[in-house]
């Protein structure tokens, strides 16, 4: 990792009639780093991407690439690739035709556009297939392809939404594995993502993302430790949503709830062999979980406790 | 621009939907119109017709003797005038003409009772009527002069001049001989020497085309602007989709704006507009024998500008809506409309004057009306200026507007 950031934002703020958006985000990504946005759908991740990719023009605050307004200069968005949520591709153009056409579109020549493609192929394992038509491949090969188009141009700056969104594990796999090599390029990488455990494969730091606000920031294993000190998490399940004073309780042994009101979780000293003490100390002041249970804390962990809510893939 | 431009056209090319709605489909409304005018409207088109003689007297019989020969009319074998009446009204036959038994004698022109003759039509074809009563009128100066002569001289001597014995017995007589001449052509087989109405009415033709090849070169225009359109807006939605699949924000993240997208596949839908009039009218040249290669230049002149107008609109429109199922509903609407009243579907000249009027709203009038100028009227290219200039109007605006509203997606 180099010392200056290639991505800054300065109190970055985007809002939507709806009262949605993001406000004041302050973050930096360096060449060589994969920053990870996590959150919940809704949370402000997209909203964020696309901003920084200048589609959406900020309320306030600052988008730096390499030292460049990505807004006014078309030479800083020469040096960004975006990998869209959605498959971001012709569906009747071929492999090759469509990196061709995208890559042209980065700003590549004809020549440099086919050497590019021809690569790009090879990397994502699809050259017996390049005179495919994109609309007849499967999920995972499309994502790769979806990918390959980003990345076309070597920028120096990649902005991913989401890219595994909706395939399966061994396709998920093949494209971390494609994400790996791209990281070790060099480029800075932000990716958007609610699945935790391919941030923590994936990211060197993690934000989190809720109501378009980071709400913490930090390594993965950081933050794991920011939260949980080493400890293992315990998972209660009530009866019925906790009152105000076995809220209050349950606060004070540091427990905090999920968004469905009768679970509550947080760091258990002393991890499994505990958990009978644990519980017997919560009946003895008139909570009694109807299910309790252990476990090692990961970035989900990290989301329950800063946004307050489960995270949709664990 | 032409990275844009070839992935449109790559596009275009592996889209089966687009290629037959583009190619296949516009040459194939265009010959089904064609033959249809082409049939409808030539020569050989004839009236089916039931004639009842219900008077049964010389001068009836040698009537319809005469129309039944007659080459304009076919006439079906119906003997009652109640079954040619049903035979009207449920549409098999286009009108009936019935000799009444009653009424005033063929040679009484102007006095009192009903005519001999009565011509029984549907309203929706009065047209047919319309012929028929022609048709039956110059059969009556053509093949029974006679009898026109013998009403005339009634006419004459009943308010212009009064004629002694003599001359009255001289023309009973010459009245007689004619008779007998016409009766003995159509007994014979002989065809009569010709109508009274000959020698007041000439015919001549508009010269090169016929009436079938003019409705021909008339649908070749219509037909290629209502495909136009429609392949227009086939290939201008692509925005909205490409605003819906994420390529937008992939495109405009790069050095390129809106601006360069919007140049590229305009580039494209004049280019594939012109190629797709140039097909249909190329099957009217060949097929057809509409002039073409006599007005080469005048022709692409408004191809071009057409497919301008068509591509320019078709984006703005693409361009001012959220989702492809908006632009394509707006656009279905639109084009039927000024396909209706620009003539794509019935000409113009069929319609009430106010439809006329309003139809020169409409980019189709304009094209129709170049087309037509060159292809039926035979004019030079000069005739084309003003819906060239109009076309091209509407392109250079149609294309402006979705230049400026897709430069709000390059930051909103």
């Amino acid at each position: 990792m180099s010392g200056e950031p290639a991505i800054e934002l300065h109190r970055l703020t985007r809002s939507f009639a709806d009262g949605r958006g993001i406000f004041e985000i302050d973050l930096a990504v360096r060449a060589g780093e994969v920053l990870a946005l996590l959150g919940d759908n809704g949370a402000g991740k997209t909203t964020l991407i696309r901003t920084v990719t200048g589609r959406l023009r900020p309320d306030s605050g600052r988008v730096v690439i390499n030292g460049r307004d990505p807004m006014v200069d078309a030479a800083a968005r020469r040096k960004l690739g975006v990998v869209p949520q959605r498959i971001a591709l012709y569906p009747d153009l071929t492999i090759r035709e469509n990196l061709e056409v995208f890559g042209r579109l980065a700003g590549l020549d004809a020549h440099a556009a086919r050497g590019r493609a021809a690569a790009a192929l090879e990397w994502i394992e699809l050259s017996t297939r390049a005179g495919s038509v994109v609309g007849q491949l499967s999920g995972g090969q499309q994502r790769r392809v979806n990918l390959a188009a980003g990345v076309l141009h070597d920028p120096t700056v990649l902005l991913l939404d989401e890219p595994t969104a909706g395939i399966d594990a061994e396709a998920r796999e093949r494209l971390h594995d494609l994400l790996g090599k791209l990281k070790s390029r060099g480029q800075a990488v932000l990716l958007s993502t609610h699945d935790f455990s391919e941030a923590k494969a994936l990211a060197d730091r993690v934000a989190v993302l809720a109501n378009g606000r980071v709400r913490v920031e930090g390594g993965p294993e950081d933050l794991v430790f920011r939260f949980f000190g080493g400890h293992q998490e315990v998972d209660l399940t009530l009866a019925a949503p906790a009152g105000a004073e076995a809220s209050t309780r349950l606060a004070e042994v540091g427990l905090w709830p999920g968004r469905d009101p009768t679970r509550w979780f947080g760091p258990i000293p002393g991890g499994l062999p505990a958990l009978p003490r644990f519980v017997a100390a919560l009946a003895a002041v008139g909570i009694v979980p109807v299910q309790a249970g252990v476990r090692t804390p990961d970035l989900g962990s990290v989301i329950r406790r800063t946004s307050g809510s489960e995270p949709s893939v664990s | 621009m032409t990275t844009i431009f070839r992935a449109m056209a790559l596009g275009f090319l592996r889209d089966r939907g687009a290629l037959v709605m583009s190619i296949v489909l516009p040459v194939l409304v265009f010959v089904v119109f064609a033959a249809i005018f082409s049939g409808a409207s030539g020569e050989s088109a004839r009236i089916r017709v039931a004639i009842v003689d219900a008077r049964q007297s010389a001068e009836s019989r040698r009537m319809v003797d005469a129309l039944r020969r007659d080459p304009r009319l076919e006439v079906a074998a119906v003997s009652a005038a109640a079954d040619a009446r049903r035979r009207v009204v449920a549409g098999s036959l286009d009108a009936a003409l019935i000799v009444r038994t009653e009424g005033r004698d063929f040679s009484d022109l102007a006095g009192e009772g009903a005519p001999a003759l009565l011509i029984y039509f549907d309203p929706v074809r009065r047209a047919a009527a319309q012929i028929l009563a022609g048709v039956v009128q110059s059969t009556y100066f053509g093949s029974l002069p006679d009898v026109a002569l013998r009403g005339l001289v009634q006419m004459l001597g009943q308010g212009f001049v009064e004629f002694t014995p003599a001359q009255r017995d001289t023309l009973d007589q010459r009245l007689a001989d004619l008779a007998g001449e016409m009766i003995a052509d159509q007994r014979d087989g002989r065809t009569p020497d010709g109508s009274l109405l000959d020698g007041l009415v000439g015919l001549e033709s508009t010269g090169q085309a016929g009436q079938a090849r003019n409705h021909v070169a008339y649908y070749a225009g219509a037909i290629a602007m209502l495909f136009l359109l429609f392949s227009a807006i086939h290939g201008a939605v692509t925005l909205a989709e490409e605003r819906e699949s994420g390529v937008l924000d992939r495109v405009l993240a790069g050095p390129h704006g809106a601006t360069n997208l919007v140049g590229g596949k305009f580039l494209f839908l004049v280019t594939q507009g012109t190629l797709q009039i140039g097909l249909i009218l190329f099957v009217a040249w060949v097929w057809y024998r509409v002039p073409v290669p006599a007005h080469l230049a005048g022709v692409i002149l408004v191809a071009v500008a057409a497919a301008a107008a068509a591509g320019g609109m078709a984006l703005a429109l693409a361009a001012a809506t959220r989702t492809k199922r908006q632009a394509q509903t707006i656009a279905n609407v639109a084009i039927l409309l000024m396909s209706a009243l620009g003539g794509s579907m019935v000409p113009r000249f069929l319609m009430p004057p106010l439809l006329q009027q309003l139809g020169w709203l409409t980019p189709t009038t304009w094209a129709v009306e170049g087309f037509s100028a060159l292809l039926w009227r035979g004019e030079p290219i000069g005739a084309v200026a003003a819906p060239v200039a109009l076309l091209l109007t509407a392109g250079g605006a149609g294309l402006l507007a979705a230049w400026s509203l897709a430069r709000r997606w390059d930051r909103r």
